[in-house]
């Protein structure tokens, strides 16, 4: 089952880093290009912490399932997804409060707390598109 | 970069945007600046009330003091203090994250928080980023439980034991708790004084600050003054200086010329009389 919003994962915003704003390979900076560089992360971390929180739920549940049987974990899911479903519309941030009060994200603080806070991120986000993509219509 | 149009808000946290550039540039023979570590003697150790931590203040930047008298015993709460080693900016960091969480913990629990769960918390933070982040921690304080004290590595290994040292100096710290060390350090004679048994305090006490004074001589990433703090169930002391290991020496002798040294040979006081003053504008410069 796959949650929408929420706190977790770090997803890379930087895929069109190397490149200038023509769109074209910045050499002198960032070298010549190659297929491997592209598809391989910038550093090791970076898909150890996107993956990290889905891996983290994964083993929870788990973890549950093996204790106490699949009706918790299930359980659990079926609070998160309703809760998880109240939301602004996408361009709009969405606090998730009560998704994160289920999960106890709102007790911690973590880099994605403090550093690049997406209210100060300098993207515009395509209202058309991000609806698009919300309904599945692409 | 500046208005690029995305479909999905960008999420926080670290950005890795620059790390293939900076990889390119140092491929191409540039020389990235380095962090500043802590090349450090920290320390700790759990008497009969309580445990005491000790520090001493060097920052280095390679060969380079870059700091003389650093803190590096942090807050994490009331009842809790941790030492740092490693990269000076993980580990200032890394404990005022976990102490924000363990404040929003006591919030929400309503407890005072456990030294474990400071210490759970460091382990899963520190092993999340696999390494990365260079904290070399060491944990003590004192709660329901009673004294506890741990080490934390940068992978998120743990240790518990009743004295343990961490950094460049902790060869020599650990050597001194090795000879000297007793379990539930007190002595006979007891000197009351706000509850507490002063003079088992002050063994222990004096242990902790021989060792770190062992690591400012013997190891060179270790230095000037021994910062000291000493926790046990109903108060916190955190003395810093504690000690200063390598004061400087004064200079006996005074080699400035006193006033009227130099013989006045001559005096001619002259007047002059302003008779008129001009205002004149300054043009601005062209552009």
């Amino acid at each position: 089952m796959e949650m929408e919003g929420g706190r977790g994962g770090v997803t890379n915003i930087s895929d069109k880093s190397g490149t200038t704003s023509y769109g074209v390979q910045d050499t002198l900076r960032y070298g010549y290009s190659s297929a491997r560089d592209e598809i391989s992360p910038a550093h090791p971390l970076e898909h150890v912490l996107a993956s990290h929180a889905v891996r983290e739920e994964a083993l929870r549940m788990q973890i549950l399932r093996d204790a106490q049987g699949s009706g918790v974990p299930l359980r659990m899911q079926m609070e998160r997804s309703i809760v998880s479903r109240v939301q602004r519309l996408p361009p709009l941030q969405s606090s998730m409060i009560a998704l994160e009060t289920l999960t106890g994200m709102n007790t911690r603080l973590a880099p994605e707390d403090i550093f690049n806070p997406p209210s100060e991120a300098l993207v515009t986000v395509n209202t058309h598109s991000a609806m698009q993509r919300k309904l599945n219509m692409n | 970069m500046a208005g690029a149009v995305s479909v999905e808000m960008p999420r926080g946290g670290f950005s890795f945007e620059l790390c293939k550039r900076n990889a390119a540039l140092a491929a191409a023979g540039m020389k990235p600046p380095t962090p500043v570590k802590t090349g450090t003697t920290i320390a700790g150790l759990i008497f009969k009330d309580g445990v005491v931590l000790g520090a001493d203040t060097r920052a280095t930047e390679g060969s380079v003091v870059a700091d003389k008298n650093c803190a590096k015993i942090h807050y994490m709460a009331k009842n809790i203090y941790c030492c740092g080693a490693g990269t000076a900016a993980d580990t200032e960091y890394t404990t005022l994250q976990i102490s924000s969480e363990l404040e929003l913990h006591r919030l929400e629990t309503g407890r005072k928080p456990r030294v474990g769960t400071a210490l759970r918390m460091l382990k899963q933070h520190l092993f999340h980023y696999q390494g990365h982040i260079g904290a070399y921690l060491v944990l003590g304080g004192v709660d329901i439980t009673g004294p506890n004290l741990y080490t934390v590595h940068a992978h998120g290994s743990t240790d518990k034991l009743p004295y343990v040292s961490m950094g460049s100096g902790s060869l020599a710290a650990m050597a001194t708790f090795e000879d000297r060390f007793r379990p539930n350090m007190d002595v006979s004679v007891k000197t009351f004084k706000f509850g507490i048994s002063r003079k088992s305090e002050k063994e222990a006490v004096q242990l902790v600050r021989d060792a770190i004074v062992a690591g400012i001589f013997n190891d060179l990433g270790s230095g000037s003054n021994v910062d000291i703090c000493i926790i046990t169930a109903d108060k916190t002391e955190y003395i810093r200086p504690f000690d200063v290991a390598n004061e400087k020496g004064e200079r006996t002798g005074d080699y400035r010329y006193a006033r009227g040294t130099t013989a006045v040979l001559e005096t001619s006081v002259r007047k002059f009389e302003v008779t008129s003053e001009t205002v004149t504008s300054a043009e601005p410069m062209e552009s």
